[in-house]
């Protein structure tokens, strides 16, 4: 017998863990007549793609044909200091929503439509689609650096141009929202940021027990599609491919499907299957912010002047990507040895270690995104009222930034704050859900709570520093 | 509207109720049409359209230099102090180039090229390859799609022909 009561080859906190419920449902906001309404309407959410769409269309034609220069261009501002810094805030708030309305869904729909061969899902995608998104990320993370993508707008303009290509090739093979799933780099993301979202769709189950029409939710009926993102929502625990398009809740028969509202992060404190590839993304997505923020530091040009000095190279790519391997490798071997020590003494694998308690990053991984997204939306958001307003005819002389320095630095230290305190409350609901003993909850708790606080600690000197503008 | 590729439930029984094999091809010409069509428009308006934004600006751009992966910064004295949305009171880093590093290097442009300013890259090129690649994948899933619906029908009709020979 070992001194955390496991005997070896049995963990008796297993049998205890298999029998414990899943996530609670909250209020079910189908019950409002105007929520339930807006979700079975044939209108939705064909009536929010088409304006979304439109707009991407301009954003498209801005960034490949209006100026040049990033400063002046209004698809680069819409882009960069409007969208992707609204997109974390979105997925908090309501999960995968914006997959519904993502005007490259609708492009997908569209092409499958008219030429679509619906192919099944090749069986590489679907074991290692994961591993491609978090590939994917890194390598547009890395691309921008070193093409200066966002700063330019004919390279924004051939990223969107590629993106559309691939869902256009996907959409015309592949069966569904094929791309969406498990190949979009955003779904990836979104993917594990809706885990903290506060909107939840899932299934009656006992309604659904007696349930006799052949999973029409999942499959779809004559008139309402199949769910674009091949969940199934009686046996769904998880919010990270379900994108609220209301196609299983037009199509049950038995009002069985219910949208419930819950506090954020709450899905991750009843995981249940956790999968080292979605952890990994979470750390890689940490590495990124780390990255994202180093580069827009003072220090970041003086830094590159040492390299040069030191080691002679002036290869920008060559220094970038060591500086990127650096960067993005330190949380996930800081989460690896936080695993590895763990491992020693709660008997589980370091691999199962990673994989569980890399979700508990999720929540300060969110919030430092947040934090370093909030800088470019407040510091550069006039760029957009200016670029934008000169599409029109209009003149804006005013400055970039929406507030000053100060309050974005409260709101981005209030944002860590709250990822600090989600990151260390999941840690602790995982740890005491899967461990019945004190001890083994202690020496599991104790390295990922220096993890933590470690990666919140390099977060909070990162924005003590004035960054770099990107418009 | 239940997905092509979902047809667990069709049976000899419920012959397929698609519109006819003809009218299909058609659909998959036109796309494929209209695709290559729209893509040279596009690219001829776009190419146009950029030969008289860059003669608009050539005189105040510097020309690039082969093999420069920077575009070149117009001098601060070409521009207006009232650009739109310019925050002339610059709370950015301008880092400046030091000796042992060269100015052009790319990514060094950390002043958030608001000082760029260069002619767009030629998008007919792109755009053509684009819209071709575009149209080849179109026809392609097409002529698929219309092989598969093809041999449905033939597997359906044998299916009925068999059940009538009993």
């Amino acid at each position: 017998m070992l001194d955390h009561g496991v005997a070896a080859g049995t963990d008796p906190d297993d049998a205890r863990f298999n029998r414990q419920l899943g996530e609670p449902l909250g209020r079910d906001i189908l019950k409002n007549r105007f929520v339930s309404a807006l979700m079975r309407s044939r209108w939705y959410p064909g009536a929010f793609q088409i304006p979304i769409a439109a707009v991407f269309g301009l954003v498209a034609y801005e960034l490949l044909a209006g100026p040049p220069s990033a400063h002046d261009n209004a698809g680069t501002a819409l882009m960069w200091v409007l969208w992707w810094p609204l997109l974390p805030l979105l997925y908090v708030l309501f999960g995968r929503l914006w997959c519904a309305v993502c005007p490259f869904a609708a492009l997908s729909d569209v092409v499958q439509k008219l030429v679509g061969a619906n192919r099944p899902v090749p069986p590489l995608l679907k074991k290692y689609g994961i591993w491609i998104i978090d590939a994917t990320f890194l390598a547009i993370t890395w691309a921008d650096h070193v093409f200066g993508i966002v700063e330019s707008p004919w390279g924004s303009g051939i990223l969107l141009l590629l993106l559309t290509f691939a869902v256009i090739v996907s959409g015309a093979f592949f069966q569904r929202r094929t791309f969406c799933r498990y190949l979009c780099f955003l779904g990836g993301l979104s993917g594990n940021y809706s885990r903290t979202g506060m909107l939840a769709l899932r299934a009656n189950s006992q309604t659904c027990a007696t349930c006799t029409s052949k999973a029409a939710c999942y499959n779809g009926t004559d008139t309402v599609a199949a769910c674009p993102l091949f969940s199934f929502p009686r046996t769904m625990d998880s919010s990270a491919n379900c994108n609220l398009c209301g196609n299983c809740i037009k199509a049950c028969p038995n009002d069985a499907i219910t949208i419930t509202v819950r506090k954020p992060t709450h899905e991750l404190w009843f995981l249940r299957n956790p999968k080292i590839e979605e952890s990994f993304l979470a750390m890689a997505i940490m590495g990124i912010v780390i990255i994202q923020n180093v580069t827009m530091l003072p220090g970041w040009t003086d830094a590159l002047g040492w390299v040069n000095r030191t080691t002679g190279i002036t290869n920008y790519p060559i220094i970038f990507t060591a500086v990127f391997a650096v960067g993005v490798s330190i949380p996930v071997a800081l989460l690896t040895l936080a695993a590895k020590v763990a491992s020693a003494g709660n008997l589980e694998d370091t691999l199962k270690n990673f994989a569980r308690f890399g979700y508990a990053l999720i929540p300060l991984d969110v919030a430092a995104h947040l934090a370093h997204n909030m800088f470019h939306l407040l510091a550069e958001g006039g760029s957009v009222i200016s670029t934008v307003g000169a599409l029109f005819g209009g003149h804006y002389g005013g400055s970039t930034a929406l507030v000053g320095s100060g309050p974005i630095q409260v709101l981005q230290y209030t944002l860590l704050a709250l990822g600090l305190f989600g990151s260390f409350y999941t840690l602790r609901a995982i740890t005491h859900r899967r461990y019945l003993t004190p001890a083994r909850r202690r020496v599991t708790m104790l390295p990922f709570s220096a993890l933590i606080g470690i990666l919140t600690a390099l977060n909070v000197v990162m924005f003590m520093y004035p960054m770099a503008h990107r418009m | 509207m239940r997905m092509i590729g979902d047809r667990s439930d069709e049976t000899c029984l419920n012959p397929p109720t698609g519109e006819p094999l003809r009218r299909r091809r058609i659909r998959v010409a036109s796309v494929g049409a209209t695709v290559a069509a729209i893509t040279v428009a596009g690219s001829l308006m776009l190419t146009s359209q950029q030969e008289s934004f860059a003669a608009t600006i050539s005189a105040a751009v510097v020309p690039a230099r082969v093999g420069s992966d920077n575009p070149p910064a117009t001098s601060p004295a070409s521009m207006p102090a009232d650009m739109p949305g310019m925050d002339m009171s610059g709370s950015s880093p301008t880092p400046v180039p030091t000796v042992s590093m060269p100015a052009d290097m790319p990514g060094m442009d950390m002043s958030g090229s608001s000082t760029v300013a260069v002619a767009n890259p030629p998008l007919a090129p792109v755009l053509g390859a684009f819209g071709g690649a575009t149209a080849m994948v179109l026809l392609t899933a097409g002529m698929i799609r219309r092989r598969d619906l093809a041999a449905d029908v033939i597997k359906k009709a044998a299916c009925i022909s068999g059940r009538a020979a009993k």
